[in-house]
């Protein structure tokens, strides 16, 4: 793709990740908090009359809330109307879809100025009703009605992995602890506890001590959702969510002097059951889509300096950095165990905590991704700031790969 | 094979109540699609015949799934395989008899059966 015009993200914010503290409110409520921290982090100052259009990247409100439509609600609440506001369904990647629409928009010359928004309210069902509901974005007929959930399919991948690199379970616990590290540095985190606080926390209220994380990961407490992933391996269940405000580069000082701009862009497809992908240990439209973000911004692999990646589960993230070339395939395992993946490594992943200890609200993942790179590129992201950002990569996968988005952000 | 069925979901599951294992071989490039599928994703073409499958294979990649939907609570642990048919196609299924990992690996053998349930037989496997 090559754009007659840039486009820049000018200002973004999120609503904290979590399951309990947005008890008492619904997705209008969580779009509106997130929109409004945008609005605010603009340097310059921005009018709710400079939005020209809103996206929205919402899974499955239909479900959650009983609430389709969503697009005019959340334009609704924030006092956007009549501006054209459109709702993007690509299950887990519907964030990362969104955005690009709204890269799209802009670049197109259509818009000088749009919003992209991700929520996702998914704590009014209860957990088998979730998990039912998750279950849709797989293939309902083929997958979800012989039994297969969403970790059953990751879970899947992971044994398919395991048979043909030789790694195995523990290798995963690095991506749980390095992920949990990272969230106990991100005040907007669903967890913000190392694992090993969690393990004396949890140990202390049934009696129990554990000499190390690795104890408790292996204790009857960590237990098995779907063999080989364990209820650690697993992204929460989280309410949530985030927004981007993005410009067209050449009208973008007038927010900031410090925009964050979107230097390549991908998005591919693939088959929607797992079953029917060509390798079951690597996500062909996650390697497809991070080519066109490749090509497009003229950059390699090697010259990504911070990566978020999509890690709903563990196995997730060790397939994710080989997709996307950071390491060769079968070596994702042994890099994340040797803490190159950690933020001080030579490839940090997922400084806000990724999925696993951030929270995962489904709509709300990619655009939350988008903040996080905003803020490390800016110098804002604080305990977990990585040094010397200038090239971002975020990477959102809708299910077991039927969709992927990457987008490569810089300086 | 001369089928009067449209290449649908619906026929693949009246196939399988009559315990046929049915998909479909595109005759302008030979590539199998099981379940069927109406337009061949690899040329384009509409010029699909019915095929049945031999009914064994090998297990690619599994799971035992603990934390089950709510129609499935009561069946958990049960184990689900994503088996590579001898032909070429891979389908998923549960694999019945086995509840622990311990006791299937990648690499191992199946065959498949066809499950009586009140709305019709589903398709699953079991070890050879």
């Amino acid at each position: 793709m090559r754009f007659a015009r840039e486009v820049a993200i000018v200002g973004a914010g999120t609503t904290r990740f979590h399951h309990k503290e947005h008890r008492e409110k619904t997705s209008r409520e969580l779009f509106v908090e997130a929109s409004l921290e945008a609005f605010d982090s603009v340097d310059k100052g921005i009018e709710r009359k400079d939005i020209e259009a809103l996206f929205i990247g919402n899974f499955s409100s239909d479900v959650f809330e009983h609430q389709c439509h969503m697009a005019p609600l959340m334009a609704d609440w924030l006092g956007l109307n009549p501006i054209p506001t459109t709702r993007i369904e690509n299950a887990c990647a519907s964030g990362g879809v969104a955005l690009q629409m709204g890269v799209l928009a802009v670049a197109s010359g259509a818009f000088d100025v749009v919003m992209v928004g991700g929520v996702e309210k998914m704590t009014n069902l209860k957990t088998e009703e979730v998990t039912d509901t998750l279950a849709m974005a797989a293939d309902n007929v083929y997958e979800a009605a012989v039994g297969f959930t969403f970790p059953g399919i990751y879970a899947a991948m992971a044994t398919a992995y395991f048979a043909k690199y030789g790694s195995e379970w523990e290798d995963l616990t690095a991506v749980t602890i390095k992920n949990h590290h990272n969230g106990a540095l991100n005040p907007k985190a669903h967890f913000q506890s190392e694992v090993y606080e969690i393990a004396s926390k949890l140990g202390e209220r049934k009696g129990l001590k554990f000499r190390d994380e690795m104890e408790f990961l292996k204790s009857p407490l960590n237990f098995t959702v779907a063999y080989p992933l364990r209820l650690f391996d697993c992204c929460p269940i989280s309410d949530g969510a985030s927004a981007v405000i993005l410009a067209a580069s050449e009208i973008a000082e007038k927010f900031t002097d410090t925009p964050v701009y979107f230097a390549g862009l991908g998005q591919a497809s693939d088959t929607m059951a797992l079953h029917d992908r060509e390798d079951l240990t690597s996500i062909k439209a996650a390697v497809e889509a991070g080519r066109k973000a490749y090509d497009m911004a003229d950059l390699k692999p090697k010259d990504v300096d911070v990566a978020l990646v999509h890690d709903c589960f563990t196995i997730a993230e060790i397939i994710a950095s080989e997709d996307l070339g950071f390491f060769k395939h079968g070596e994702g395992a042994k890099a994340a165990v040797e803490g190159r993946t950690a933020l001080d490594g030579d490839k940090p992943l997922n400084t806000d905590g990724g999925l696993k200890a951030k929270g995962h609200p489904v709509g709300a993942t990619g655009v939350a991704m988008a903040y996080e790179l905003w803020m490390q590129l800016r110098g804002e992201a604080g305990r977990r700031q990585v040094d010397d950002v200038e090239v971002g990569l975020l990477h959102n996968v809708g299910a077991s790969g039927g969709t992927v988005v990457v987008q490569i952000l810089r300086r | 094979m001369e089928i009067d069925k449209p290449f649908t979901v619906r026929a693949f599951h009246d196939l399988l109540n009559e315990e046929k294992l049915m998909g479909v071989e595109c005759r302008d490039c030979g590539m199998f699609y099981l379940p069927p599928k109406p337009v061949c994703s690899s040329c384009g073409s509409r010029n699909l015949t019915w095929r049945d499958f031999a009914e064994e294979g090998t297990v690619e990649a599994f799971t035992v799934v603990h934390v089950a939907p709510k129609e499935l609570m009561k069946e958990a642990p049960y184990v689900v395989a994503i088996v590579r048919l001898d032909e070429g196609p891979r389908i998923s299924g549960k694999l019945l008899g086995v509840d622990a990992p311990e006791q299937v690996e990648v690499g191992s053998r199946v065959r498949v059966e066809f499950v009586k349930e009140e709305d019709g037989k589903y398709l699953a496997f079991r070890l050879q």
